[in-house]
């Protein structure tokens, strides 16, 4: 691995080269990471030979150029600043330098970009127009085909290649070149995550990262993405912890690295972990929105009305024309049941971006607590196709579909969110739950095991599930075990739910034991449910009556 | 893989537009003669194929003027057309040409026309309407979408680019242009095409139709998936794409897709509805997994599409799934009673009439599995082509005749089966199923087979594998029929037919147990079968169909026979011989009858095995059977042979002679080596007997020849 003090130096060059080819997403990143290096380390790493060395790149005329490129170049990039993209295209037409090619083929990618979002205009509505294309990859296509061929390409045109190809499903090829280009300038985050959409399946990552340990055998960037992958793709958690854990003694006040250490803990179901790191966030830099959606996602989880309004309004304030804050707006809507609102503006951040999968896939929650179900499975659906390994999306499908009361037909999409994450027992439990209104009690009864050795898995859930499954089945050892099991749970908790459900299980139990003639137990089992409401009380007492009667009789 | 910028048009695309150019012609009496005709049929023809995929290039419409200006005397009909389609230069002009079209109608319906110097097309007219739908499109298009209109234009004309293929239009007669009149058009040569919604609905409707009816579809299984992937890609909207690909999934035998498109075609298709579909979805779900063999799925969809359905009151899904449900079940279980009550009152709905007579050519199905009696099946024969005929569903004849030749093959009618299949294939159309195609063609087949006509029997399963190439690969059934029929003309035994089991068993969920009986034949010299006897048993015997079972006591007689345990062999013969005359099963019984004068034979029973022999043969005459009347004559000429020897009688001779060479020359007609030269030896045998050595030696000369060869 290089010293922090080379990181620090390649995270610089990577500033002013993004920054001079108006990368600004990959230029933040670098800039953000940057930021959060931990000096002592750094200090105590620092080169000697490169003690005075600083980036004199920050001069505005680059060398490289003529008189005349250099002029027509501070001229287009003035013109996309101001978001003028073919204009600075135009400028810098018949211009072959490296940088200036790059920077005119990207105005022309964004030009075209922008008007495709103009062209689809309404989300869902007569105007929404999905299928609007592109119109500017052909033409930067043909300029870099043969270039590529001739391999003139340097990095950068080489990712505006890979998107281009990849904008074409030309995947394969389009992975190829992305490595290139990884390969050729490694700090470009840009492309790491043009490359990281490529990947959809476990196997894919699996291979990809066989690939990569070998061009890059260490390396922070590669670790950087692993670990990024590892979270998209619901990898074990192991994974994902071998690959952060060194960068993170590193870079100590990262708020990259804390916000995807956020989002693991929010992903393996651990709240209050996350949120703590989420408010160490925001307390870090109050102003930074990246990832807050996922914040405000375990918010409303976790129903916290009043930290949720605080997100929400701080966000506005901020920059109320972001996705996420849409997002974080719509959630707290959500939060405090005014659905309408929510929709609103989930909407509003689908307009902002049509591709924020996450909006779609809460949009969907939306409709299906408006019991528009039609509505809910299109929104699930576009999420789906916008990102296949969504697993919301694919749990909200089935969730919806056995909300109306087709639970064969929810299977397929249950197995689908299971499949993408296995080690989540809300996947397996509600598989377990359509089998069993299906009367499949076997299948029903292998997935709530499944549920129940799963990591962080709500065990008690589980288990009544599969005593439930038992009982009907006529195992009644085995119910009477796992019943048993849920109430030792409960009693190390020393909170006694007083669901129906834990009302079911000391009934069983009490008539269990009573009729293996074990009053003492029986009795113990129906004078806890004699506490819980109708009509378990009532239930309770009249077993105990018999109870009772029987233990008249014996001693008699 | 290139791909250009594709663009979106609603209904109006370039060829539309000439077609508005030609039609603009004809109206103001620019063509004359033989060329209206011809011009107006080209017309209709062309407005009545937007549901093609492709439309034609201008180089094509150009083709196809040039060639109604020959036959029309050289009129002049190319240049006007090509002159007006270059003053289209801008997009005004396109507004002038949809604007022009207002003098083609009449503004007022009860309106006459009155211009003498131009025709006024009625607006219900083929003309009229398309007019009138092209301007009715134009209005409604948005300032950037008549630019794109000619943008496409432009294209169209210059050549660029035919729709959705990235090759150049070379005959456009328009000659090539710069490809950039101004850095502001959008680049003619990056449009590789567009897609108008209209038409590919109209596309996908066809496909699905085609594909829903029949299991196929005039474009090739490669082809619609490269452009029902290109449809998806470039017109999500289109969802009944999906529904397409889940129909061609299923046609190439892909679960996994058609699995997954289903569940996209509904999940999209469910929006903005106010009746719900999810019966339907779970009622195509049900069928997925049958077609598949998932029985189990299958069920478990079939029920929850009944509890949608009765909630939602939807009577006809209801039908249809309670058809489903029994056709189902029945697969796997011939006790299985029809589920759906047909009264009076729904059997007027014609939806409701095809189902029920579906539904009483399966429980056909069903009687003949069991081998009820002849009455019921006839009964219910009579049933179907009654309500056929009042409700003109002529779509379950096909099936019919069929079941009718399968039926009439039990009773040992050949002439009958010969008529009923072809009359099946008679009336077959391009939107019968191709599998019943297909089994119609292979009981045509095994018909031709059993007439020792095995060239005409291979030929009738080439022409099929010719026509559905991608079937035949597919289909394990022309391939069973294909190794049944080559394996006919190798063997000497007399096995059952397969001609009904083709249709009363082969879709069944017998597979498992057909495959293994196949083996059986495969493994008849290995110990294997002798594994596969016990196994086999069970299975025919549960799930009560009586063909099977006779066809698995018959190979369980056969292993006896070959290690001469006789007595079991008859023991089993008879057994069958009675489940045979139960299930009325001719072939069978004659089947069982042979082999059990071949016992007799071979215990030195002459007599009864001749009494046997005689008594059967009339009914082997109405089978019609090459093989089956050569071997009878073999087995007769066997049984006097051997009262010849046995008994001394001598004067039996000439007969057991003229039962050789009849044998003999059945044998040879259908190419049965192995017959000839059991025939020729019992003959060599005979001389033998009687001293004529010359003749004796001639035989074994012959004899000796046909070893050799």
């Amino acid at each position: 691995m290089s010293t922090v003090w080379q990181v620090s130096k390649d995270l610089q060059k990577a500033i002013l080269d993004c920054s001079e080819r108006c990368l600004y997403i990959s230029m933040k990143w670098a800039a953000e990471l940057l930021d959060g290096i931990d000096y002592d380390k750094l200090e105590a790493s620092k080169d000697s030979s490169d003690n005075n060395q600083r980036y004199e790149d920050c001069r505005l005329l680059d060398s490289s150029l003529t008189e005349l490129e250099n002029n027509k170049y501070l001229y287009a990039r003035a013109l996309f600043e101001v978001r003028q993209f073919d204009n600075a295209a135009f400028v810098l037409a018949q211009f072959t330098a490296p940088k200036l090619r790059f920077l005119r083929l990207y105005a022309k990618y964004l030009a075209g970009e922008k008007r495709k979002e103009e062209q689809s205009q309404d989300i869902m509505g007569p105007m929404d127009d999905s299928s609007a294309d592109n119109t500017e990859l052909t033409a930067i296509f043909d300029e870099l085909d043969p270039l590529y061929e001739n391999r003139e390409l340097d990095a950068f045109c080489l990712y505006l290649y890979g998107v281009v190809l990849r904008k074409r499903k030309a995947n394969q090829k389009a992975t190829e070149v992305l490595l290139e280009s990884v390969k050729e300038y490694p700090y470009f985050w840009s492309a790491w995550m043009e490359l990281a959409t490529m990947v959809d399946t476990r196997k894919m990552f699996q291979d990809l990262q066989a690939v990569l340990d070998q061009t890059f055998p260490k390396h922070i960037m590669k670790d950087l993405f692993l670990a990024h992958m590892a979270l998209q793709l619901h990898q074990p958690a192991d994974l994902f912890r071998s690959l952060m854990e060194p960068i993170s003694a590193s870079f100590p006040r990262s708020t990259y690295i804390k916000s995807q250490w956020a989002t693991l803990r929010y992903d393996l179901l651990e709240y209050n972990e996350a949120e703590e790191l989420f408010d160490e966030l925001r307390n870090m830099n109050p102003y930074r929105l990246d990832d807050m959606d996922i914040f405000s996602n375990l918010l409303f989880v976790k129903d916290s009305k009043e930290k949720l309004s605080v997100l929400a309004h701080q966000s506005e304030r901020i920059d109320k024309y972001r996705p996420e804050t849409c997002c974080i707006i719509a959630n707290y809507y959500s939060v405090k049941s005014e659905i309408a609102k929510s929709i609103e503006y989930f909407k509003k951040a689908l307009k902002l971006n049509r591709n924020y999968h996450l909006a779609w896939t809460l949009l969907g929650h939306d409709y299906m607590e408006m019991k528009n179900s039609n509505a809910a499975i299109e929104c699930y659906r576009r999420a789906i196709n916008l990102n296949h390994k969504d697993f919301r999306a694919w749990y909200g499908l089935g969730q919806t579909y056995e909300i109306l009361k087709l639970p064969y037909y929810a299977i397929y999409y249950y197995e689908k969110s299971a499949e993408l994450r296995p080690h989540d027992p809300r996947m397996w439990v509600a598989l377990g739950n359509c089998f069993e209104s299906l009367d499949r009690d076997n299948q029903a009864r292998d997935c709530y095991k499944r549920a129940s050795l799963c990591e962080n898995a709500d065990k008690e859930t589980a288990w009544l599930r599969l005593a439930r499954v038992f009982q009907k089945t006529g195992n009644l050892d085995a119910a009477a075990t796992y019943y048993k099991q849920v109430l030792e749970l409960d009693e190390q908790d020393r909170h006694l739910n007083e669901s129906e459900e834990i009302g079911d299980a000391l009934l069983f139990l009490a008539k269990y034991e009573m009729n293996r003639f074990r009053y003492r137990e029986a009795s113990d089992y129906a004078k806890i449910a004699a506490d819980f409401p109708y009509p378990y009380n009532e239930e309770a007492k009249a077993l105990l009556e018999e109870l009772r009667a029987r233990g008249r009789a014996s001693n008699g | 893989m290139v791909e250009q910028l594709i663009l979106h048009t609603n209904y109006l695309t370039p060829h539309k537009l000439v077609l508005l150019v030609i039609l603009t012609k004809f109206c103001n009496y620019e063509y004359t003669g033989i060329a209206v005709h011809m011009i107006i049929r080209y017309l209709i023809t062309s407005i009545q194929h937007f549901d093609e995929y492709k439309e034609p290039t201008l180089g094509q419409v150009m083709t196809k003027l040039a060639a109604i200006e020959n036959e029309a005397n050289n009129e002049s009909i190319v240049d006007p057309v090509r002159e007006r389609i270059s003053q289209i230069q801008n997009p005004e002009s396109i507004d002038q040409l949809i604007g022009s079209l207002m003098d083609l109608l009449l503004d007022n319906e009860d309106e006459e026309s009155t211009t003498p110097d131009k025709m006024v097309l009625d607006n219900h007219s083929v003309f009229g309407m398309f007019v009138r739908r092209c301007r009715v499109e134009y209005l409604k298009l948005s300032f950037e979408r008549t630019s794109e209109l000619f943008a496409m234009f432009n294209s169209y004309r210059y050549g660029y680019s035919s729709f959705m293929s990235s090759q150049s239009d070379e005959h456009s007669l328009m000659g090539k242009k710069s490809a950039l009149d101004s850095p502001l058009d959008i680049n003619a040569d990056y449009i590789g095409g567009w897609v108008s919604n209209h038409d590919m609905a109209r596309f996908l409707d066809r496909e699905a139709r085609a594909l829903d009816k029949n299991g196929s579809s005039k474009v090739k299984p490669f082809e619609l998936h490269d452009r029902l992937a290109f449809l998806q890609r470039h017109a999500p909207e289109l969802v009944k794409a999906c529904h397409v690909r889940f129909l061609s999934c299923i046609r190439i035998g892909e679960y996994e897709g058609a699995l997954e498109n289903l569940h996209r075609f509904f999940d999209y298709c469910l929006l903005n509805r106010e009746i719900p579909l999810y019966q339907y979805a779970l009622l195509n779900l049900a069928i997925l997994e049958h077609t598949f063999g998932h029985k189990h799925k299958a069920l478990a969809a079939i029920t929850e599409a009944l509890d949608v359905a009765r909630e939602n009151h939807d009577e006809d899904c209801l039908s249809q799934a309670l058809s489903w449900l029994t056709f189902i079940e029945s697969k796997h279980n011939t006790g299985v009673k029809q589920k759906f009550v047909f009264g009076e009152d729904k059997a007027k709905n014609k939806n409701i009439a095809y189902l029920k007579s579906m539904d009483l050519l399966w429980d056909i199905k069903r009687k003949l599995q069991r081998g009820d009696a002849p009455a019921a099946v006839h009964e219910n024969l009579l049933s179907t082509s009654a309500i056929g005929t009042m409700h003109s569903l002529d779509r379950i004849f096909e099936l019919k005749n069929l079941l009718s030749a399968s039926t009439w093959n039990e009773h040992g009618n050949s002439a009958l089966v010969d008529y009923y299949i072809h009359a099946s294939l008679d009336i077959a159309s391009e939107h019968t199923p191709v599998e019943q195609i297909e089994v119609a063609s292979c009981m045509l087949a095994l018909q031709y087979a059993r007439h020792g006509n095995y060239s005409e029997a291979q030929s009738t399963l080439q022409s099929f594998a010719i026509k559905y190439p991608h079937s035949s690969d597919l289909s394990l059934l022309w391939k069973r029929c294909l190794k049944h029929i080559q394996g006919l003309k190798s063997t000497l035994k007399v096995a059952p037919s397969m001609i009904s089991d083709l249709l009363i068993t082969q879709a069944s969920s017998m597979n498992h147990q057909q495959t293994k009986f196949e083996n059986w034949g495969d493994y008849r010299a290995t110990s294997l079968r002798h594994n596969l006897s016990p196994e086999i048993e069970p299975l025919t015997r549960e799930t009560g169909l009586m063909l099977d079972s006779c066809m698995t006591v018959i190979a369980q007689a056969d292993i006896s026979m070959d290690i001469e345990d006789y007595d079991d062999a008859i023991e089993r013969l008879q057994e069958c011989l009675k489940m045979s005359a139960k299930c009325h099963s001719v072939p069978l019984y004659c089947t069982c009858c042979m082999k059990l004068a071949d016992i007799c034979i071979r215990q030195g029973q002459y007599h009864k095995a001749l009494q046997i022999v005689d008594a059967l043969f009339p009914k082997v005459l109405g089978l019609n059977s090459s093989h089956l009347t050569a071997y009878t004559h073999l087995l007769r000429c066997k049984a006097l042979f051997g009262l010849c020897i046995s008994e001394e009688q001598l004067n039996l001779a000439d007969k057991v002679t003229t039962n050789c060479d009849q044998a003999m020359t059945g044998f040879s007609a259908i190419q049965c080596h192995e017959g000839v030269k059991e025939a020729l030896s019992i003959k060599m045998l005979l001389f033998n007997k009687l001293g004529h050595i010359h003749d004796r030696d001639v035989i074994a000369h012959q004899l000796g020849q046909l070893l050799t060869d």
